[in-house]
C-alpha cells in the first residue's frame, strides 16, 4: 500500500468524480438565491462611470453613442456559492499510527475534502480550506475553477497534521475571519476534551450551512485490546490507567454509543448535516452515496 | 503432628509480599491510543495516581496463599507417628522366586508384597535407611542401604519376578554382610514361605511378613522322554495337586508346537498321579505339556508359572555295542531293544572278537587288557588297571542299598529300594576316576566315572544274583547309562535343569556357540582357548535351541529344557512360620513405631490449587481462545504470566 495521499489511485478517483460533477452540485439553494453583488450575468443591474482598468467589453457602447460618455453596464450576478473546508488537523487524526495507511483519518478525511473541494471547482463555486493544527492553521483559497486541482493538491499534500487544537476555539475564530458565508464542510474526530458545541453554534450563528463529516477509525468504535494498560493520548499526551476486561469494554462500547448519539441529537436540532463513517469505508463511498442521501450533494 | 523441618514454616512470611503484590498498583503497559477522552468517564479505579490500594477480596489471592501454605507444610515435613513392622537400619528380603507369581491373593502375591515393602518404606524414620534385595536364583541387591524414599521406592516398584527358585542362603549371608559395624539390623522377609529348610542363622532383629491365603495349586512335577526297548518314545510326567481339594485338569501335549493329545485326569488333594504316553511320535524334537483347568470346575489352579513343562526328545543311542556275556538273556534283550544300538554279541569263551566298538559290555568276564572305547563291566570277576576287585560279599543284608547319588543323570529315576541283591564284587581302587553312584552298606554296587578319555561304569553284582532284572529300575538304569555313554555332546544335561542353572556347552568343534533362547533373543558365545563356555542365563522356563558354529556355518543343533519342577515354589500352601536356623519366624506385627510421613500429599495438594489458580486466572482467555489484539495497536500486550500477581 502506498503511503501517498493522491496516488494514482486516489487521482483516477477524483478524475471520475470530475466527470459525475455535471450532476453532482454542491449547495441545495443554487440558483434560488440572488447576489446582491453585480456581475456578469445577462440581467441588467445599473449603470457606473467606467474607471480606468474596467473591462472595455462590458462598456455600453450604445450609451456612449448617446450621451458621449463611457458607462460600464452592471449587471445582475448569478450566486457564486462559497464552499468552506474546515479539516481537523490534530495529532489524534493521524490514527492508526500503523497499519493501514488509507485507514488513517487524517488520510482518509483529506481525501473526502479534496474529492468534495474538487466538485466545488468544477461546479464553479468559490472553494476555501482551512487546516486546524497547532500553532498555524492551513488556508488555502478562495479560489475558483479547475484549474485549481492540481496546486490544491500540492499544497494539501505538503500540510501535515500537528498537535492539541481546541477545536471549539478554532471553529470560533474561523467564523470570525470569514466576511462571506456558505456551505461548510468540518471533517473532524471531534475526540476534543472541550467539545464542538460552541464552535459550530458560531458558525451556524454567521450564516454558515453546516455539515459535519465524523471520522473515526474502526479501534476507536470497537477496542481489541485487554489487559492492565496505561492508555497514552497521542494529541494530549495525558495517561490514563484502565484495566480492561470484557465488562469494561463492554461498557467503553455503550459510552462510545451514547457519545454519538448525542451528537447526531444536535445536529439534527441544529439543522446540520451529519455523517460518521469509520476509515475502512471507501472515501468515495461518502461522497456519491452518503452525502447525496442527506441531501447535501445532488 | 510434628515436623521435620519446622525451620521451613518460616517459609510462611512469604505471604506478606504476596499480600504486599495485591496492595500494590500494577505496573501496567503503555499503550498509544488517538484520544482517551472516552475512557477517562470509563475508568473505575478513582484512586489511579496511589502506589496503595485498599486489599480486596480475590480468589487468586486466597488461592495463591493456599498454594503457599500447602509447599510450606510440605517443606517442613509434617509425619505422624505409626505403627510399622521394623524401623532403623533395615534389610528387605523380597521374595521374587516363581511361587510368587501366584494369584490366591490379588493381583498377585509378588505385587502384594511390593506394596508391604513400600508401606514399609512409608513409615522410615527421618535416619532410617532401607537396603532391599531381591531373592531369586541369584540375590540381587535392588540399593544400599539408602535414606532416599523416592529411590527406594523406585528400586522396589521395578523389581521383577523371576520362574526359579530363591537362593535364600545367599540371600541371607548378603544380607548378614550389611550386619558388621552395624549395632541393631533389622531383617525384614516378605514371603510366602517357601524357603528350604537348612538355612542359616544370622544376626540381627528377623521380621517375616508372610503372604499368600490358598494352596490350590495344580503342577506338573516331573516330564521326561525316553524311548525304552527300541520301541516308540515314551513320556513320562507327573502332576502334583499341592491342594486341599481333589482337583481335575485338562494335560495337554503338543510336538513341535502341534497339539498332540488332550487328557483329563483328576489328581486327589495332596496326591501326585503318574501320566504314561507312549504313543508319541518318534520324528519331533520338542514338547510342551500344559495343565488347564476344565470349564465347570471350580477348583482354581492359582500358580501358572509350573502349569507348563517342557522335553527335549532324542533318538540318539550307544552307537556300536559289543556285548560278551554268557547267555545273560536280560542283557542281551534290553540292549538289542536300544534305538540306535548296533548290537554285537560274543561269546567269552572265544576272546575278545576284532574289530572297535563304542561300548563294550562285559558281563562276569573280562579280557586280559581292556580295549579302548567306553566300557560297562557287570560282576568283574577280577581286578584290572582301573580297579581292585578284592572278594565277594555275599551277606544279603549288607547288600541292601544305602545310598544312591542324587542329580545325577546316571541316577535319574532310580529306585532300587525294592532291589534284592544276595551277593556282588567288593571293588575299590577306584576313587581317582570314578564315583559311586549306588552303594550298599558294605560297598558300591555302581561306579561311574570317565577314565583316559572314555566313560567306563561298573555294576559289581551279577544280574543272575539279584532281581534287578525284574525291577522297573533295569530298564531306567541301562537307559540312563547308554545316554551317557552316548558319544559326546556339547550339552551334558538331563531331561531338563532348573531355571537359573548355569550350564557348560562342551562344542566338539566350530568356534562359537549360539544359543535361541525360549522368548526368540539371540545370544552368541565366542569359544575361548578351554573349548568350553557357560550359559547362564536360563532364568526363563522354556526349550533353549545350541547351535555350534563355526563361522557362519552350523555343525550342530542340540537343546535343552528348562523347567521349574520344585516343590518348594510349586507348593503354594501358606505357611505360618519359617525357620531361619532354629529359629521360627511367624507373621510379625507391627510394633514398632515408624513415622508416616505427609509432605507430598501437600505438594500434591498445592499442585491441584495451582492449577485451578491457573484456570481461574486464563478463564477469559479460555472461553475467547482467538481474541487478539489488531496489528494496528500502538504497542503489545504483555503475555500473560502462569502465576502473575495480577487482581482478577
Amino acid at each position: 500500500m502506498s503511503n501517498v495521499l493522491f496516488d494514482p489511485t486516489t487521482l483516477r478517483k477524483l478524475e471520475q468524480l470530475a466527470l459525475v460533477a455535471t450532476q453532482v452540485r454542491a449547495g441545495t439553494l443554487k440558483g434560488e438565491r440572488r447576489s446582491k453583488k453585480r456581475g456578469t450575468s445577462i440581467e441588467f443591474a445599473d449603470y457606473r462611470d467606467y474607471t480606468k482598468g474596467d473591462d472595455l467589453r462590458r462598456v455600453d457602447w450604445n450609451i456612449y453613442a448617446r450621451l458621449e460618455r463611457p458607462f460600464i453596464k452592471l449587471l445582475e450576478e448569478e450566486e457564486d456559492l462559497s464552499a468552506h473546508f474546515i479539516l481537523d488537523a490534530s495529532a489524534s487524526m493521524k490514527w492508526p499510527e500503523q497499519g493501514v495507511f488509507d485507514q488513517m483519518k487524517y488520510v482518509w478525511a483529506l481525501r473526502v475534502l479534496v474529492g468534495l473541494a474538487y466538485i466545488s471547482l468544477v461546479s464553479g463555486d468559490v472553494v476555501s480550506i482551512t487546516g486546524l493544527r497547532q500553532g498555524d492553521n492551513l488556508s488555502w483559497g478562495p479560489h475558483r475553477g479547475r484549474a485549481y486541482l492540481l496546486p490544491m493538491l500540492k499544497d494539501m499534500e505538503k500540510f501535515q497534521p500537528r498537535g492539541h487544537i481546541d477545536l471549539n476555539e478554532k471553529l470560533r475564530e474561523f467564523a470570525l475571519r470569514t466576511r462571506r458565508a456558505g456551505m461548510c464542510f468540518i471533517l473532524s474526530d471531534l475526540m476534543c476534551e472541550t467539545g464542538y458545541r460552541e464552535g459550530i453554534s458560531a458558525l451556524q450563528g454567521r450564516g454558515f450551512e453546516v455539515t459535519l463529516i465524523h471520522v473515526l477509525s474502526k479501534d476507536e468504535i470497537d477496542p481489541k485490546i485487554s489487559g492492565d494498560l496505561k492508555l497514552v493520548d497521542v494529541e494530549t499526551g495525558k495517561t490514563q490507567d484502565v484495566s480492561l476486561d470484557d465488562e469494561m469494554l463492554d461498557l467503553y462500547k455503550k459510552r462510545f454509543l451514547s457519545w454519538t448519539e448525542d451528537i447526531g441529537m444536535f445536529c439534527m436540532k441544529r439543522g446540520i448535516h451529519y455523517v460518521q463513517l469509520d476509515t475502512s469505508t471507501p472515501w468515495e463511498q461518502l461522497i456519491l452515496f452518503e452525502l447525496r442521501r442527506l441531501g447535501v450533494l445532488h | 503432628m510434628s515436623f521435620i523441618t519446622p525451620a521451613a514454616l518460616a517459609m510462611g512470611l512469604l505471604s506478606v509480599p504476596i499480600i504486599l503484590m495485591y496492595m500494590l498498583r500494577l505496573r501496567r503497559t503503555e499503550m498509544n491510543i488517538s484520544s482517551n477522552f472516552l475512557w477517562q468517564q470509563l475508568v473505575r479505579d478513582r484512586e489511579a495516581n496511589a502506589p496503595w490500594q485498599r486489599l480486596r477480596f480475590s480468589w487468586l489471592l486466597l488461592l495463591q496463599l493456599l498454594i503457599l501454605a500447602a509447599l510450606v507444610l510440605a517443606l517442613a515435613r509434617p509425619f505422624q507417628e505409626v505403627k510399622t513392622i521394623s524401623s532403623g537400619r533395615i534389610v528387605l528380603l523380597l521374595d521374587a522366586s516363581a511361587s510368587m507369581a501366584a494369584t490366591d491373593v490379588s493381583p498377585s502375591r509378588f505385587e502384594q508384597s511390593q506394596q508391604i515393602a513400600e508401606a514399609l518404606v512409608d513409615t522410615l524414620g527421618d535416619e532410617d535407611t532401607m537396603t532391599v534385595i531381591r531373592v531369586a536364583d541369584v540375590p540381587d541387591v535392588l540399593i544400599s542401604s539408602s535414606q532416599d524414599k523416592s529411590a527406594i521406592r523406585n528400586a522396589i516398584r521395578g523389581a521383577e519376578i523371576s520362574d526359579s527358585t530363591g537362593d535364600w542362603f545367599a540371600a541371607l549371608t548378603l544380607a548378614a554382610a550389611g550386619a558388621k559395624g552395624v549395632e541393631q539390623l533389622n531383617v525384614v522377609i516378605v514371603t510366602d514361605g517357601g524357603l528350604p529348610g537348612n538355612l542359616p542363622e544370622i544376626p540381627g532383629d528377623i521380621r517375616v511378613v508372610l503372604v499368600g491365603e490358598e494352596s490350590e495349586n495344580l503342577a506338573i512335577t516331573a516330564l521326561a522322554t525316553r524311548a525304552v526297548g527300541g520301541g516308540e518314545p515314551q513320556l513320562f510326567a507327573q502332576i502334583t495337586n499341592y491342594g486341599t481339594q481333589d482337583a481335575e485338569t485338562i494335560f495337554s501335549l503338543s510336538l513341535d508346537g502341534e497339539l498332540f493329545s488332550a487328557q483329563r485326569y483328576a489328581v486327589p488333594a495332596g496326591q501326585h498321579i503318574d501320566v504314561l504316553t507312549e504313543d508319541l511320535p518318534d520324528n519331533f524334537r520338542e514338547l510342551e505339556a500344559t495343565l488347564s483347568v476344565p470349564s465347570g470346575s471350580n477348583v482354581p489352579d492359582y500358580l501358572d508359572s509350573d502349569n507348563t513343562a517342557y522335553a527335549v526328545y532324542s533318538a540318539g543311542g550307544a552307537g556300536r555295542v559289543l556285548l560278551m556275556t554268557p547267555r545273560n538273556i536280560f542283557l542281551s534283550e534290553i540292549f538289542s531293544s536300544l534305538p540306535g544300538v548296533q548290537l554285537t554279541q560274543g561269546d567269552p569263551a572265544n576272546g575278545l572278537p576284532r574289530g572297535e566298538f563304542d561300548l563294550y559290555v562285559f558281563d562276569s568276564w573280562l579280557p586280559a587288557r581292556l580295549p579302548d572305547g567306553d566300557l560297562f563291566i557287570i560282576n568283574p570277576p577280577g581286578s584290572t588297571e582301573l580297579f581292585t576287585v578284592t572278594g565277594t560279599i555275599e551277606n544279603i543284608n549288607r547288600a541292601r542299598v544305602s545310598f544312591i547319588k542324587p542329580d545325577d543323570p546316571r541316577t535319574e529315576f532310580l529306585d532300587f529300594k525294592n532291589v534284592n541283591i544276595r551277593s556282588f564284587q567288593s571293588v575299590r581302587g577306584f576313587e581317582d576316576w570314578a564315583e559311586t553312584m549306588i552303594e550298599a552298606e558294605a560297598g558300591p554296587l555302581l561306579l561311574a566315572g570317565e577314565v583316559n578319555n572314555r566313560q567306563v561304569a561298573i555294576l559289581t553284582f551279577a544280574l543272575q544274583e539279584s532281581d534287578l532284572p525284574l525291577q522297573i529300575a533295569w530298564p531306567v538304569l541301562v537307559s540312563n547309562l547308554t545316554r551317557w555313554y552316548t558319544p559326546p555332546r556339547a550339552l551334558d544335561v538331563g531331561d531338563s535343569i532348573a531355571p537359573g542353572t548355569a550350564l557348560p556347552i562342551r562344542p566338539y568343534a566350530g568356534d562359537s556357540v549360539r544359543v535361541t533362547l525360549p522368548n526368540g533373543e539371540r545370544v552368541t558365545l565366542e569359544m575361548g582357548e578351554t573349548a568350553q563356555v557357560a550359559f547362564a542365563d536360563t532364568n526363563r522356563a522354556g526349550i533353549y535351541t545350541v547351535e555350534i558354529r563355526d563361522g557362519d556355518r552350523t555343525l550342530a543343533t542340540e537343546a535343552f529344557a528348562v523347567n521349574l519342577f520344585s516343590p518348594l515354589e510349586s507348593n503354594i500352601t501358606p505357611r505360618e512360620s519359617v525357620l531361619i536356623g532354629t529359629v521360627a519366624f511367624s507373621d510379625a506385627v507391627r510394633e514398632d513405631i515408624g513415622q508416616r510421613e505427609w509432605w507430598r500429599e501437600l505438594a500434591v495438594l498445592g499442585l491441584i490449587i495451582l492449577l485451578v489458580e491457573w484456570l481461574l486466572y486464563h478463564r477469559a482467555a479460555l472461553r475467547k481462545p482467538s481474541a487478539g489484539v489488531p496489528a494496528f495497536i500502538g504497542s503489545r500486550l504483555p503475555r500473560r504470566r502462569f502465576l502473575g500477581w495480577r487482581r482478577s
